[in-house]
């Protein structure tokens, strides 16, 4: 080993005059950090970092598109656009304005399976609510006609003379794409068009077994990607996967929900659209629920009024157990990090590393 | 006074060649009439070494080896008419064509291939009148034309300067009547009856019509006689016309074979690009929106029916959020909307649009971020929709409305300066199912107590609601639910928030998505 080193040593000295540190890797400066909007989470994390690959990990529930909105918001009031490659389209854009993120200067790519809005609320009305034939579990299975925006099939070659055309293939392509793969390719395009603050892969929904299989080489070159750039890449998902690639990775633990009682409170709890109803803790969930009363009789509520008209007919409802979800409480793990690594992994540590637990409050 | 002439010889054939190329070293015929009747009215210097000569037939034509014979396209001949103009207004606003197509489109006699020009002070801009024409003839030949050009005191003798000598001609005031000596006298487009008076005299070239005695040759000619040897003499003094037409950014094609495949046509268009981005750099505009129209044909082992039923058209709009000038950009957006909607046949025309705009000139503010470059993201997500589809890429715009998922995706356009959004808030966010998913829930006392979630059966552990929420009764896309929050538990699973809700009309439970 010792002659290894001064070997090394020699060759760099007898190079040095035209390749200095021949062997010795460049030292890559500390990122500059981006806050996510929270001030705990940044406490514990540092913030997010700049020009690197993050990965918030963790189960359903864990509060992790929480915070993903909170930095977000946090990243565009600096004037930045963000992006989000979102693979099985469950971003909710009231949930998002809610957070603060300016949706006009947010490029939002949907997956799914090509259904516009529009058609999701027929659906919903009419009650045949199936689960999306694009989702992902059948996009595995290799139906093509479910398919993520792989519309009715058409002639797109121009002459049917030629069917060797090379448009053919490339549609057949992506017939056959998976849903994850095309977010992998808008994540990739994205990256390469540069410019943008924050770039978020949401593969949250998707499940352990496809993610695990993305290559390593991905997760390289997304990393190499976003290196020397202003541009922050964030990958939602529920297992960490891109291993060293990633400079930061915070692991959520799903946690019990605080549940405020109203009828225990005894108390008015008025809200209106809009406006949190809930009073304490913070992180109320009933941003949209009507104006309603708890009385001693039990809960008025009125019927939802159209937003233009102001007519109000209360109704009794007599439901003594009404309340409301009140607190999401996010349990915060950073499992790798760049910055200060030997305070946050002691190796002499037998029990693992610290846990950090914020209580969104 | 000092104005310079541009003249395309063999304009029908240089019209063809603008949009081909890669056939300038060929030998290249363009024929007219009608059919049977189709003779040679163009041919270029290759053609005319190969034996070719102008009211050949067609017959005659195909007897000389490896010659390309195009019919005449007067959509290509106006284009490069077009193009001229623009490359003339890069240099002087009051430019004189004398396209007699312009005025009466139905006025076929004559090739529209000289523009002249007033550049009476470009000195000061471009130097020497011989400098002048030197950068005329590089921005034509940006234009994929090969051009004549002459520079003269006024506007006749230097048209009769540019048709009579090839290359650059720059006559020196007081020396026309020499420089134009040797010209031939039908040059000067004498009626036919003169002109067999000139040629009885044995009068063919300027220089003799200008030598006459000026009294004989008004008793003999009159006054058109004097007309002409005033031109002969480069002595003519008229007023240049300036053309004022109006700025139309078109390129047409007519293929000869129909196009059925997308890399070939993909090659037409970018020639076509490349020559409308030159148009409208020689006007310093950009284009703000493209259309692209191409005339369809039947496949070719149609019948005759068949095919004329699949005549069809297939048009495409392409705006932009910034003016555009790079025909690279351009040309990549087209192929993948042709990608993504193929005109479904082979096409036989092409006819590409361009409405001009200034370019942008804008500057960010100092301290804010660089956004992403509007053409390159504009490309992007272009490749985007390409893998995705077409609604999927977008920003979210909120509607006015209670109905739940009211929103709808419009283009990406994001404005400059600091984000809109209001101060810090923490809320906890939803994730939807799109569409939701139809579940059972079995009730005890009221409340949800066990819910069935993707084939396996959770336990309800805390519940919040019901909310009820109704809207667009007085449409017929009414809409009335109870909304629950629940906490759901399963075996070795992490506690789950949901919220589910009960559709009133058919009475079934559906999970609307999980907080998060």
């Amino acid at each position: 080993m010792t002659s290894a080193s001064q070997l090394r040593s020699h060759l760099e000295a007898v190079l040095a005059p035209r390749i200095p540190r021949a062997l010795t890797p460049p030292e890559r400066p500390e990122p500059e950090m981006m806050s996510t909007g929270i001030a705990a989470v940044d406490s514990i994390t540092g913030g997010i970092p700049l020009g690197c690959l993050t990965e918030i990990c963790g189960p359903p529930s864990s509060g992790r598109t929480s915070v993903l909105l909170a930095a977000i918001a946090a990243c565009m009031r600096r004037g930045e656009i963000c992006a989000v490659v979102d693979a099985s389209d469950a971003f909710d854009p009231q949930s998002a304005a809610n957070a603060g993120v300016d949706l006009g200067r947010l490029l939002w790519v949907r997956g799914g399976d090509g259904v516009s809005p529009g058609r999701h609320r027929d659906t919903e009305k009419r009650g045949s609510g199936q689960r999306a034939s694009g989702s992902l579990e059948e996009g595995k299975r290799g139906d093509r006609q479910s398919a993520v925006g792989v519309r009715p099939a058409k002639n797109f070659v121009l002459s049917k003379n030629a069917p060797e055309s090379p448009l053919t293939e490339s549609r057949q392509a992506n017939a056959e794409c998976p849903l994850l793969e095309q977010a992998l390719k808008a994540t990739d395009l994205l990256l390469q068009a540069g410019g943008f603050g924050m770039i978020v892969l949401d593969l949250a929904d998707v499940p352990i077994s496809a993610t695990r299989r993305i290559p390593l080489t991905t997760w390289f070159r997304f990393r190499r990607s976003v290196e020397n750039t202003s541009t922050a890449l964030i990958v939602v998902e529920q297992h960490p996967h891109a291993k060293s690639c990633a400079s930061l990775v915070m692991d959520f633990v799903a946690q019990p929900a605080t549940w405020s009682e109203a009828a225990d409170q005894n108390a008015t709890l008025v809200g209106t659209h809009g406006i949190p109803v809930a009073t304490g803790p913070s992180l109320p969930v009933t941003n949209d629920r009507v104006a309603f009363r708890v009385t001693s009789e039990g809960i008025a509520i009125p019927f939802h009024q159209p937003p233009t008209s102001s007519f109000e007919t209360p109704q009794r409802w007599s439901i003594p157990r009404a309340r409301l979800l009140n607190t999401v409480h996010v349990h915060l793990q950073v499992t790798r990090s760049r910055t200060n690594r030997a305070a946050k992994f002691p190796v002499c540590s037998e029990s693992g590393p610290a846990r950090n637990q914020y209580r969104t409050q | 006074m000092l104005f310079a002439c541009i003249y395309v010889p063999e304009f029908p054939v240089e019209a063809f060649l603008r949009t081909a190329p890669e056939l300038r070293e060929k030998a290249t015929v363009v024929l007219d009439g009608t059919p049977p009747l189709l003779t040679v009215i163009a041919a270029n210097a290759w053609a005319r070494e190969a034996g070719i000569e102008t009211g050949m037939t067609k017959l005659q034509a195909e007897a000389c080896p490896e010659v390309h014979l195009r019919r005449r396209s007067f959509a290509q001949e106006d284009a490069a008419n077009a193009a001229l103009i623009d490359c003339a207004h890069a240099f002087s606003p009051r430019v004189e064509n004398t396209n007699r197509r312009a005025l009466n489109p139905e006025n076929h006699d004559k090739p529209a291939d000289t523009i002249i020009l007033d550049a009476a002070g470009l000195e000061r801009l471009f130097g020497s009148p011989a400098k002048i024409a030197h950068n005329l003839t590089a921005s034509v030949a940006r234009m994929g034309l090969q051009a004549n050009i002459a520079i003269a005191g006024n506007p006749d003798a230097a048209m009769h300067a540019a048709r009579g000598f090839s290359g650059i001609t720059v006559m020196v005031s007081e020396t026309e009547a020499k420089r134009l000596a040797t010209l031939p006298v039908p040059l000067l487009e004498p009626s036919p009856e003169i002109l067999e008076i000139l040629e009885s005299w044995g009068i063919r070239d300027f220089g003799s019509l200008a030598r006459l005695p000026e009294v004989a040759l008004s008793q003999r000619l009159g006054q058109p006689g004097l007309r002409l040897q005033r031109l002969a003499q480069g002595r003519a003094e008229r007023t240049l016309v300036p053309a004022e037409a109006a700025i139309k950014f078109e390129e047409t094609i007519e293929l000869e074979d129909a196009i059925a495949l997308l890399e070939p046509l993909a090659f037409v268009l970018n020639r076509m690009l490349e020559q409308l981005c030159q148009r409208l750099t020689a006007r310093a505009l950009a284009a703000n929106e493209l259309r692209l129209t191409l005339e369809l044909t039947g496949h070719a082992d149609q019948s005759a029916e068949e095919q004329e039923a699949s005549k069809a058209r297939h048009q495409r709009s392409f705006q932009f959020p910034v003016p555009m000038q790079d025909h690279r950009t351009l040309l990549k957006l087209l192929e993948l909307d042709l990608a993504a909607h193929p005109p479904g046949g082979p096409v036989k025309k092409i006819q590409l649009a361009a409405e001009p705009a200034p370019p942008r000139f804008a500057q960010s503010g100092l301290f804010l971020p660089r956004g992403p470059a509007p053409e390159r993201l504009e490309l992007t997500l272009a490749r985007i929709r390409n893998i995705t589809g077409d609604d999927r890429v977008g920003s979210a715009e909120l509607l006015d409305s209670h109905a739940p998922g009211a929103f709808r995706v419009k283009k990406f356009q994001p404005s400059g300066g600091l984000s809109e959004s209001s101060g810090q808030q923490q809320w906890t966010a939803l994730r939807i199912f799109r569409p939701p998913i139809q579940t059972k829930v079995q009730m005890r006392h009221g409340t949800p107590a066990r819910l069935l979630l993707r084939g396996q059966a959770h336990q309800v552990t805390a519940a919040a609601g019901p909310w009820r929420k109704s809207g667009g009764w007085w449409t017929d896309q009414s809409w009335t639910r109870d909304e629950w929050d629940l906490e759901l538990c399963a075996e070795q699973n992490p506690p789950m928030l949901v919220r589910v809700y009960r559709d009133l009309s058919s009475a079934k439970w559906y999970v609307e998505g999980s907080f998060d």
